[in-house]
């Protein structure tokens, strides 16, 4: 399943090094390179340490390369900011907003592109601007404007009765499990609409039968929208049945280990795990990466 | 058991003795004998765990629920209770004692405060300036506080200014400083409030200020991945997230007000509570001074309440 879209982001040789007093240096990412096309969902796994989070950090602008460059469409990525999404292991909900406030401000500052309007005296109303483009076609003058809270309201609306929280709109954070906790924060990343979803280990700390119903919903919800995302895991089984493509990565330092398409075709249940190419794809992944555990000395393998 | 115990006789230990055991080399020696003990340890020979109650298994676990209300009050109340007989009683010793020592019983308290408060005004009065005085001291810090502790939190420099003299002050009793401030600023009503202040303040903001920076930093990272910028963030995200410090800071500076107030009314008036107690203490009228006490602190446990009410009400989230 060869993806030929259009190239998101844009990982060229990113290093980043965490400094350390009075010791060596802990190189994070060592070279990384990496092309995020439309509509992919990319997972990578790795063993910990492999700098996992990291790299989704520097997608995220939440931390900047040592060297080398992360660019989206080509701009480079200087900080965070709407167009990247992000979905955090540990839900970062506003424990003081309930969980319909809590989507609600995530579309607080989002401003988005409407033709602009002008006022026409002589025939008393609104009309559209235009102006000549450099081929000198005449195309509609855009503005950039916030939703209006309306336009939050319905998109709240849409994303909790996506992940069957409706019933719990005006509960605070408190009052929920972990696994209802984690569907607001994904509602919260889908309310947002940004290019790309990055996640990172978003069902790690759920229990077995929450995770298996949340990934099934996160694939529903990718089969619908097809949003490009780049979702981080240690589950080996999780990867192969989310992922487009799957990237493995290998620990100190953390470099690209291996690159590989899944080619399995969505829409996918928890049934494609019993696929023999599901168990082909498992089991090769989880060789690389338990390879490099044992090699790592992290497993006593005698 | 039942081994007796020999006595050691006690060696003096030579001179320098401690400079020998100082040495690298000593040092250095003795964590390579631990080291080699804990290497010699055979952990096949160590038994299970065994339970010191062997019939009933392990020690039932502290329960560390809060008691019913009743409970709590009933047990308050029986407090109260055995201190005023044992007052009591002490008063009653004090006085077939006695010359040395002097205790109004809480008989003499009670008709102090019907003297001071029912058949005169007195009392209420006293209570008037101390009230003015807590609440204008109060206040004032409150509103400097708040900013004062933001911005030490979100801008470095103004952290840098303000925390010499804030750990500075934190260290020097207010009763310390009262006949400075008396002497600047006059014996008017100025210096009774910027006693308050002053104490109140230092509490206020240094809890503010650990309550902003104390903000989840997730929480900080998810409002920037909304487009938030640096003033959304602040007034989003770091006030609602320090706002529960912010209703802890004023219960804590209700503590500090009312502590402070006997303080700032030591000198130069001759009205408040503070001053009433303390001029009715020099005078050895106890009943007075007694009634004054429990007044304060009466009156400090319903302002406490009734911010305690205030900070479940607003913070029901938590």
């Amino acid at each position: 399943m060869e993806n030929t879209g259009k190239v998101v982001i844009k990982i060229d040789n990113v290093k980043k090094i965490y400094p350390v007093e009075n010791g060596d240096d802990v190189v994070a990412l060592n070279g990384v390179n990496l092309e995020i096309k439309e509509n992919e969902f990319i997972c990578v796994v790795g063993p910990s340490g492999c700098g996992k989070t990291t790299l989704l950090n520097i997608i995220g602008g939440l931390e900047q390369p040592t060297s080398g460059s992360a660019t989206i469409h080509g701009r480079p990525i200087l900080g965070p900011g709407p167009d990247r999404g992000i979905i955090f292991q540990q839900y970062a909900l506003f424990p003081w907003l309930t969980v319909k406030k809590n989507v609600l401000y995530a579309t607080k500052f989002i401003r988005h592109l409407v033709p602009k309007t002008k006022f026409n005296k002589e025939t008393g109303k609104e009309e559209q601007v235009y102006t000549l483009d450099d081929k000198g076609n005449r195309v509609p003058v855009m503005k950039k404007v916030k939703y209006s809270k309306i336009e939050r309201e319905a998109i709240a609306n849409k994303y909790i009765d996506m992940v069957q929280l409706g019933a719990f709109a005006n509960k605070y954070p408190k009052e929920l499990s972990g696994g209802m906790k984690q569907r607001v924060a994904i509602a919260r990343g889908y309310a947002l609409n940004s290019e790309v979803l990055l996640l990172d280990e978003p069902f790690g700390a759920l229990d077995a039968q929450t995770r298996s119903q949340l990934q099934e919903d996160l694939l529903r919800t990718w089969e619908k929208e097809r949003k490009t995302c780049f979702f981080i895991t240690h589950d080996v089984d999780e990867c192969v049945l989310l992922a487009s493509r799957v990237i493995i990565m290998s620990a100190r330092p953390g470099q690209v280990k291996e690159v590989i398409d899944i080619d399995l075709p969505y829409p996918r249940t928890q049934a494609t795990k019993l696929e023999p190419k599901f168990q082909e794809y498992r089991n090769h992944i989880w060789d690389v990466v338990y390879k490099m555990y044992v090699d790592s000395g992290s497993i006593n393998n005698k | 058991m039942g081994e007796k115990k020999v006595k050691t006789p006690k060696v003096k230990k030579p001179r320098g003795w401690l400079k020998e055991k100082l040495t690298p080399k000593f040092i250095k020696n003795s964590i390579a004998k631990k080291n080699e003990a804990i290497a010699a340890v055979d952990l096949s020979r160590l038994s299970k765990p065994v339970n010191d109650v062997e019939t009933s298994g392990p020690k039932k676990m502290k329960d560390f629920s809060l008691w019913a209300s009743w409970k709590t009050a009933l047990v308050g109340i029986g407090g109260v209770i055995f201190v005023i007989i044992i007052w009591f009683i002490y008063a009653y010793v004090c006085e077939i004692n006695g010359k040395t020592s002097f205790l109004s019983s809480p008989i003499d308290v009670c008709q102090a405060f019907y003297n001071q408060a029912i058949a005169s005004t007195n009392l209420w009065r006293h209570l008037g300036f101390s009230l003015q005085r807590i609440v204008v001291g109060y206040l004032i810090a409150l509103v400097l506080s708040i900013p004062v502790a933001f911005l030490m939190a979100w801008y470095k420099p103004v952290r840098a200014f303000f925390d010499p003299f804030i750990q500075f002050l934190r260290c020097v009793p207010p009763i310390a400083y009262v006949p400075v401030v008396v002497a600047a600023l006059g014996t008017s009503e100025n210096s009774k409030y910027f006693i308050i202040f002053l104490a109140v303040f230092l509490t206020m903001t240094v809890t503010i200020y650990q309550g902003v920076r104390n903000v989840d930093l997730t929480l900080v990272k998810a409002a920037y991945t909304f487009g938030a910028r640096d003033r959304n963030l602040f007034l989003g995200v770091i006030v609602p997230s320090a706002f529960p410090f912010i209703l802890t800071a004023m219960r804590l500076g209700v503590g500090a007000a009312m502590t402070t107030l006997v303080a700032s009314e030591l000198t130069g008036t001759a009205f408040g509570l503070g001053a009433f107690i303390n001029s009715q203490g020099s005078r050895l009228q106890m009943d007075n001074c007694i009634m004054g006490i429990l007044v304060l602190g009466i009156f400090g446990i319903i302002f406490d309440k009734g911010l305690l009410v205030i900070e479940k009400k607003l913070t029901r989230w938590k």
